[in-house]
């Protein structure tokens, strides 16, 4: 069998305007990155050595910026995606004739898994891509690992994925995509007072943020991404870990053990999942 | 005796504190053609669900040619129109029709020949490359049963396969269906269009409150005798002992009586209606009028799920 259901998942994806609409708002952030990055970085070249330095600066916090936008557009896409990804299905009859085909429940939910994952990851690396083309033609930026910086990303948007296939076994699609979003804004306000705690120095703050963080990886997981974003040169301290921190970006090299553990959890989920629906009475 | 395609035995499922059904038991044996009637709300559609295994029973097991329902192994051989469906409207009737194939298990070679067949069985020959979304509801019925055909299952469960359709699309599903169960295919028919499963079906299944009322054949359904309704001139208490020979008297009013024919007058109903109208005449009431009606599986059905059981 030639996986039916992930060729089916991609047509149907295709064919809503989910995806459409998720193109047309992406190629204007692109536009509108490229056209901020035009005016910015020439005008900036020309002046003095330190302010050389400040452009390079500002024009690495502007690149890491859009693909901040760029990471937040597709965990929305991934979670628009998963969140109708069963129970809507289900609901309007679709998955009715399909499962009581000889295809075990687990096989099918794997692959409508594989199908989202699949169309979350290419967006969101054709989208970096794309900006990191954009800061590159301009200002000649190279981030300090695009491997690392795609891969990262990659398991953002699959874990979002993962986490909304797994409720919407249980509850109808608005109802997932709100726990969604919700979910996510956890994630994003756990990062937010973890960095709080780490400009104050209360240990309680930084404690609450990694908590979140384990619970709730998606915001993790970007700023994990965006230390391989930031080229070599860049001045230290730029992210959470410095004076300089931003709350949206981290200089330091992602924690293998966190790494480990988010993957563990996607995969615990997707197991959690796979269990789920196929308990479910449909 | 060939092992039976279906058997379910002893079937519950409660959702929270309703209970949908209380020990339901059915069996289907090869080629045969089982309707499964009852008001809405019976538990019909929960049967052929957990029949498909797509709701669990919470007790009682259903086999599908002796494999679990459960068991995708089970489903090789099934061939399934849900009662509530919707196919996506990004493709085409034929697209959707492959798609079931595919998962069906028809080889790639066969394929695009079994689709056309079937698209062409169901009426469908010349609208297969349209769009699903610019269907009507009467052509996602007839592609519904499509892709329930595709695989060439040796048994049919279909749900309500007729509710959308018009008087035509309903006479071609029962041609369909009937061709089919020639071929050996085993149907259960889930219908509320009783005349459908009349035509189609050599067996009923009654299902009532998630209890089964009554399962045999049509005959067996229908065996209570023909009844002469009959319009008097008077009545009194001397007329209903004067026709019980004949079989239940009803007595309605003041010149409506209805005599349910007992045997042996119920296999001799027009000798029957002479006998009693003789009577009749002979006594004071005054014969006016005299109906022989035969029962039919509607008259049948609505006293038995509104009566007690049988």
């Amino acid at each position: 069998m030639r996986l039916p259901i992930v060729r089916a998942t991609l047509g149907e994806a295709l064919g809503r305007k989910i995806v459409l609409w998720g193109w047309i708002a992406s190629a204007v952030l692109v536009v509108l990155f490229g056209i901020a990055f035009f005016f910015l970085y020439p005008q900036m070249a020309r002046q003095s050595r330190t302010q050389v330095a400040e452009s390079m600066l500002l024009g690495g916090v502007l690149t890491i910026l859009g693909l901040y936008v760029g990471s937040f557009l597709a965990a929305f896409l991934a979670i628009m995606l998963a969140a109708g990804s069963v129970s809507s299905e289900a609901d309007s009859g679709v998955l009715q004739a399909v499962v009581v085909r000889p295809l075990p429940r687990w096989r099918w939910y794997v692959e409508r898994w594989a199908g989202l994952v699949g169309m979350s990851v290419a967006y969101v690396v054709v989208m970096t891509l794309a900006m990191l083309l954009v800061a590159r033609l301009i200002s000649g930026y190279e981030p300090g690992s695009l491997l690392g910086l795609l891969a990262l990303l990659a398991a953002q948007v699959t874990f979002l994925v993962t986490v909304g296939m797994l409720i919407s076994c249980r509850l109808s699609s608005v109802a997932t995509g709100v726990v969604l979003v919700l979910y996510f804004g956890i994630a994003w306000l756990g990062g937010f007072i973890g960095w709080i705690g780490n400009l104050a120095h209360r240990a309680e703050l930084s404690t609450i943020g990694t908590v979140v963080s384990l619970v709730a990886p998606s915001d993790e997981l970007w700023k994990a991404a965006s230390s391989y974003a930031i080229p070599q040169g860049l001045p230290v301290g730029l992210g959470t870990d410095g004076p300089l921190g931003l709350p949206f970006l981290s200089t330091l090299q992602p924690s293998p053990w966190f790494i480990g553990w988010a993957l563990l959890l996607t995969v615990g989920l997707l197991a959690l999942g796979m269990g789920a629906f196929s308990r479910r009475d449909l | 005796m060939s092992e039976p395609v279906l058997d379910a035995d002893r079937l519950t499922k409660a959702y929270g504190r309703t209970i949908a059904l209380r020990g339901v038991s059915l069996t289907v044996s090869p080629g045969e053609a089982v309707g499964l009637l009852g008001p809405n709300g019976a538990g019909k559609t929960t049967t052929v669900k957990i029949l498909t295994g797509l709701v669990r029973p919470s007790s009682g097991t259903a086999r599908l040619f002796g494999l679990p329902a459960t068991d995708p192994a089970a489903r090789t051989r099934l061939g399934y129109l849900p009662e509530l469906f919707r196919f996506p409207d990004w493709m085409t009737g034929a697209q959707v029709v492959s798609f079931h194939a595919e998962l069906a298990g028809v080889s790639p070679a066969d394929r695009r020949a079994r689709v056309a067949e079937v698209l062409e069985m169901v009426g469908l020959g010349s609208r297969g490359g349209d769009r699903v979304g610019g269907y009507s509801k009467g052509m996602s019925q007839r592609l519904g049963l499509a892709q329930a055909i595709v695989g060439r299952p040796e048994l049919l469960l279909l749900d309500e396969p007729t509710s959308a359709l018009d008087p035509v699309g309903r006479r071609d599903v029962r041609g369909l269906v009937s061709a089919l169960k020639a071929e050996g295919v085993a149907v259960v028919l889930n219908s509320h269009m009783l005349g459908e499963v009349e035509r189609v079906c050599d067996r009923v299944v009654v299902i009532d409150k998630g209890h089964v009322k009554f399962t045999g054949t049509l005959d067996d359904l229908t065996n209570e005798g023909p009844t002469l309704h009959v319009t008097v001139g008077r009545t009194d208490s001397d007329l209903a002992p004067a026709l019980v020979e004949f079989g239940r008297v009803q007595v309605d009013g003041a010149q409506e009586v209805v005599v349910t024919l007992g045997p042996p007058w119920d296999d001799v109903p027009d000798e029957a209606a002479e006998q009693i109208a003789a009577a009749i005449v002979r006594g004071p009431w005054g014969l006016r009028r005299l109906d022989v009606r035969h029962a039919s599986l509607e008259d049948a059905f609505v006293a038995m799920v509104s009566g007690g059981d049988r």
